[in-house]
């Protein structure tokens, strides 16, 4: 073989190896939605489990085909300044042929699933099924998309002003799980705590998940799940697959640790739940700088990470008495938004421990500011219209049987004795 | 034939089968109940919230 054929049959090799990996990656960020439908179902109650796997199914589903539709053109094709306008259901591609815009919508669906999944949680044990239908609609085929436009529309045909101004969320610190944590405040605080969640007197009381085996299987399979979402998101087969695998695992541990001692220190034992919403706070914090940081930067990010998730859950149920079932808010818009701006301290080129002074976090700010108007101010607006037209919450009765046999006619553990008093 | 009710920790009913297998005596119903007694009851937490 001559040098030329030689260089064009390594292309081509190495073309191929970028479409494995990202194909891979893109399966292990789906199964990711295994983790959140365990998470979730194990964090609240058996009465309510049928509900929380439908919702997690079909803001996958419905997502889909939403960001297939319309998403996908928003966030990727050739933008007018605001939001991308072409490559709507990939019009044009060659459908019997192998083009990367396949592997790349496969990939960029399986994040929009990810966002769209994370509100169930909050939301969870008390929301109108079809209402869910209706957000799951919105969040993938116009919140997310528009807002992922600004920041990686350069990866497709399009380009938006935030990454324009240099904004690092490598792989969705913010883009993916700001916005759906701040779409889960808003869901939240639109439709009120679950019955019995405060006192007469306002102070919260506890509401026990009914399975924390299925929320430590969920948690270790998000946390598998990141493999592909942090190292995938090169969308390059080579070395830095390896150093970004590396970063993410270094900030999951610390998350764990961090989270685990700051409960024991403040409520006394090392609380089981805190500790897993610990390592996803630093599976989360560590998204957007996984690949500029070092490990010494990954372990500081997960640590922090997973300190404030605690914190964070404390606060907002006790403080601004907000019921968020399973921690979504805090492990996804807070701790996302912490690891957004950690770039700007960590990020060995431009952050501000490494010498690069304030013009990177500066810019990290402006991103998660928006990201914080953008999806919550949308999320209150949407969920008040959904309440005032479908309505957002079932009803009293069936909250108190469950909303298994309210909305689905079934039971997750039929023929299972159940005892409760909640 | 005797009829004997009683209350134990879920804990020492293989103790007590044992014992009164010895007394060769090896018919009971077993059932659960909740409940607490001189002990009363314990403490459980959840997300750093007393239950």
């Amino acid at each position: 073989m001559d040098a030329q054929t030689t260089t064009e049959a390594l292309a081509q090799l190495q073309a191929n190896i970028d479409i494995v990996w990202t194909c891979l990656a893109a399966f292990l960020v789906f199964f990711m939605q295994a983790g959140f439908a365990m998470v979730e179902s194990g964090f609240t109650r058996a009465k309510n489990t049928v509900n929380i796997l439908m919702k997690n199914l079909m803001d996958f589903s419905i997502g889909s085909i939403a960001f297939f539709l319309v998403g996908f053109g928003l966030m990727f094709g050739a933008t007018n300044g605001l939001f991308g306008t072409t490559d709507f259901a990939l019009s044009g591609v060659d459908w019997a042929g192998a083009d990367w815009d396949f592997t790349f919508l496969l990939f960029q669906t399986v994040f929009a699933g990810t966002a769209a999944t994370i509100v169930s949680g909050a939301m969870a044990e008390r929301t109108r099924f079809k209402s869910y239908i209706v957000y799951s609609v919105f969040i993938c085929a116009f919140i997310y998309p528009v807002f992922g436009s600004w920041a990686w529309g350069g990866l497709g045909s399009g380009g938006g002003w935030l990454e324009g101004m240099g904004f690092v969320d490598f792989a969705g610190s913010t883009v993916v799980h700001s916005v759906g944590g701040w779409l889960a405040l808003a869901g939240a605080i639109v439709l009120g705590a679950r019955i019995g969640k405060y006192g007469p007197d306002g102070k919260a009381r506890a509401i026990p998940g009914h399975n924390m085996a299925l929320a430590a299987l969920g948690v270790f399979i998000l946390w598998f799940g990141w493999f592909g979402f942090n190292p995938g998101s090169t969308t390059i087969g080579d070395g830095e697959i390896g150093r970004i695998a590396l970063t993410t695992n270094l900030a999951a541990a610390m998350g764990a640790i961090a989270a685990m001692t700051a409960s024991w220190l403040i409520s006394k034992k090392p609380d089981g739940s805190m500790a897993l919403n610990g390592a996803l706070a630093g599976l989360v914090g560590i998204t957007a700088g996984c690949y500029s940081v070092s490990g010494y930067g990954a372990m500081a990010i997960g640590a922090v990470a997973g300190v404030l998730v605690v914190l964070s859950v404390l606060f907002i149920d006790r403080v601004l008495r907000i019921d968020d079932p399973v921690g979504a808010v805090s492990v996804h818009g807070v701790c996302g938004a912490w690891g957004t701006l950690a770039v700007g301290l960590f990020a060995i080129d431009g952050g501000l421990f490494y010498g690069g002074g304030l013009h990177q976090l500066g810019v990290q700010v402006v991103g998660v500011l928006t990201a914080f108007g953008w999806a919550f101010g949308l999320g209150l607006v949407m969920f008040y219209l959904v309440k005032k037209t479908v309505g957002l919450r079932v009803t009293r009765k069936q909250e108190l049987r469950g909303l298994d046999v309210g909305e689905h006619g079934m039971e997750a553990y039929s023929g299972f004795q159940i005892f409760t008093t909640s | 034939m005797k009829l004997v009710i009683a209350y134990i920790q879920p804990e020492k009913l293989n103790d007590v089968k044992q014992a009164l297998y010895e007394k060769d005596i090896k018919r009971m119903s077993v059932t659960n109940a909740l409940g607490c007694g001189q002990q009363m009851g314990y403490q459980e937490t959840y997300r750093g919230v007393d239950i």
